[in-house]
């Protein structure tokens, strides 16, 4: 049974073997040479013909919504390492967007890294590249957090890669040492509210899962197609920076 | 051109490092089978190649370019295993649309012999997995869910033993932990069990019932930093595991990895990032004779025409 493995047990391999051999006069299978390696699939291969004429219909019925245009970015919108424009668009779209949805007062936006599925090209943005970005069904929800749980938060999220918007943190190392919400330093004795996905009010830390949660019925997904829609009915086009949100020292 | 150019041809492109041990061959032994794993992980419903709009992998995979590679390799091999670790779903307006149907009937037509439970194919509930279940002609593997509080047992097998030629091939699945993850509502109190003790079981009874070779479809991850439970984790942990086929991390691993644990026992890791941007190929000769050992890898291109 065992591949790559004999020297410790080749005693007993040799026993069985011997043992085999007397009983079947056959050695038992072993298995010996290997030969591993990943092809890349590309445009050197012709695809199956059967097999693309199955996707067609599919393709056709998806092609007429997914290639709607919705909007325009003069960059691309990238994920990277830290503050990026994807994160900081999507936290933003999130805030504002949660903002017109009710009469409290949002806070910040905030979003996972690991939601961000995929980045938006520079140039005509369409329904399914937003799809693309966020293929989840993910709703958007208000989070009420006390100043004290915002640290906590904060200090749970660092190094997790997590997106904000209007609001700068500072860490040292593992750790917070500053934030400002709002330009104003934190202040644990006023309560925030946080507009972020369902998914991430009902996973880490675990302290999010018990506190007051408002859903919006929105999907996050379309949330977004909202705010590019929005922006170009506007004639404004979307311009994110990168303006210190997060840093780790 | 033939299966051995092909290997050969191969091997001269890639270089290799050949390690061979032999052990005194006994007179009449002269058979050999060759096995060909192909395998995938992570593919998210790429059923289309990745547009070619200057992002990161544009032009790249693609279901039906995915078939042609297999349909060349079964033309050149007799007896290929085709396995998925999990993560077919979501990704792509595919999923969002049709649920999962597409990417099921393609692999189905791409003669898929088994594939696993990733945390994405939970994404509408193991109610919205089971609607799918009659497009796929494959089963689903994971021995270490236990579906005893909802219903679902008996949508899923921990093992299946395929027999090619004269070998037996045990092929077991790891399912990751659902917290932080899955959403209860969605895996509907599946009961996650840990993935080491139920290794070692399916290779206790693997092994009994004659298995040549032992291999997992897991979903753990490759590695993390921390000490959570991870294919090399599993490695160290559990002996008589041949072959690890990872997924979750969406790892580009070019050349499979081998670990040797405390007992000695070695076992092979492969992932092949995501997307269906790669197909990882595992050929390996059984001999009756030698024990041999030659490791061959590296990424290459391979024009199938």
């Amino acid at each position: 049974m065992s591949i790559l493995n004999k020297t410790k047990s080749k005693q007993i391999v040799s026993t069985i073997c011997l043992l085999f051999f007397l009983i079947s006069c056959k050695n038992p299978l072993k298995p010996g040479a290997y030969n591993n390696k990943s092809i890349k699939i590309d445009s050197t291969i012709v695809p199956d013909s059967a097999i693309d004429a199955q996707i067609r219909p599919f393709r056709q019925k998806l092609d007429a919504i997914m290639n709607r245009q919705i909007g325009y970015t003069k960059v691309a919108f990238t994920k990277t390492e830290g503050e990026s424009l994807l994160g900081n668009f999507v936290a933003d779209a999130i805030q504002q967007k949660a903002q017109k949805l009710t009469s409290a007062k949002v806070d910040m936006g905030a979003v996972n890294n690991g939601g961000l599925r995929s980045p938006l090209p520079k140039g005509k943005i369409t329904v399914g590249h937003v799809f693309e970005l966020m293929p989840f069904e993910n709703e958007l929800v208000l989070v009420e957090l006390s100043g004290k749980q915002m640290k906590e938060y904060f200090n749970y999220q660092i190094g997790k890669k997590l997106h904000i918007s209007n609001t700068k943190v500072k860490a040292k190392g593992k750790y917070l040492s500053e934030a400002y919400i709002n330009g104003n330093p934190l202040d644990t004795n006023q309560t925030y509210t946080i507009a972020m996905s369902d998914y991430m009010a009902s996973s880490e830390p675990a302290f999010i899962k018990a506190v007051k949660q408002t859903k919006l019925n929105l999907k996050l997904r379309d949330l977004l197609i909202q705010y590019f829609e929005e922006h170009t009915a506007l004639k404004d086009t979307i311009q994110p920076t990168i303006s210190g949100r997060l840093i780790i020292e | 051109m033939n299966r051995r150019d092909f290997i050969q041809q191969a091997t001269l492109a890639t270089g290799g490092i050949i390690v061979a041990n032999h052990i005194p061959s006994w007179a009449g032994d002269t058979e050999e089978i060759n096995l060909t794993i192909l395998h995938t992980n992570d593919m998210h419903s790429r059923i289309d190649p990745f547009p070619n709009d200057g992002r990161k992998y544009g032009g790249m995979g693609g279901m039906a370019r995915r078939a042609t590679l297999i349909k060349k390799i079964r033309s050149l091999t007799k007896n290929v295993l085709l396995l998925d670790s999990g993560d077919v779903f979501q990704g792509t307006p595919y999923f969002n649309y049709f649920g999962g149907e597409l990417e099921y009937k393609i692999m189905s037509q791409m003669g898929y012999d088994a594939s696993t439970l990733g945390n994405h194919d939970f994404d509408n509930g193991l109610k919205g997995l089971q609607q799918m279940l009659p497009h796929a002609n494959f089963p689903l593997l994971v021995a270490n869910y236990d579906f005893k509080n909802n219903g679902f047992k008996d949508y899923f097998k921990p093992y299946k033993i395929f027999e090619k030629q004269n070998l037996k091939i045990g092929v077991f699945g790891l399912g990751i932990e659902f917290e932080g993850l899955v959403p209860t509502q969605l895996h509907e109190n599946t009961i996650y069990l840990d993935p080491v003790e139920k290794a070692k079981e399916m290779v206790y009874d693997l092994t009994k019932k004659g298995c040549d070779l032992v291999v997992c479809l897991s979903h753990l991850g490759f590695r993390y930093d921390e000490k959570k439970i991870s294919d090399t984790i599993l490695a160290q942990k559990v002996s008589g595991i041949d072959l690890i086929l990872g997924a979750h991390t969406h790892t580009f691993l070019d050349q499979p990895m081998v670990t040797q644990n405390k007992e000695g026992f070695r076992t092979m890791i492969a992932q092949v990032g995501w997307a269906g941007i790669k197909l990882g190929k595992i050929d390996i000769t059984f001999t009756r004779k030698k024990q041999e050992k030659k490791y061959e890898g590296a990424s290459i291109d391979v024009n199938p025409n």
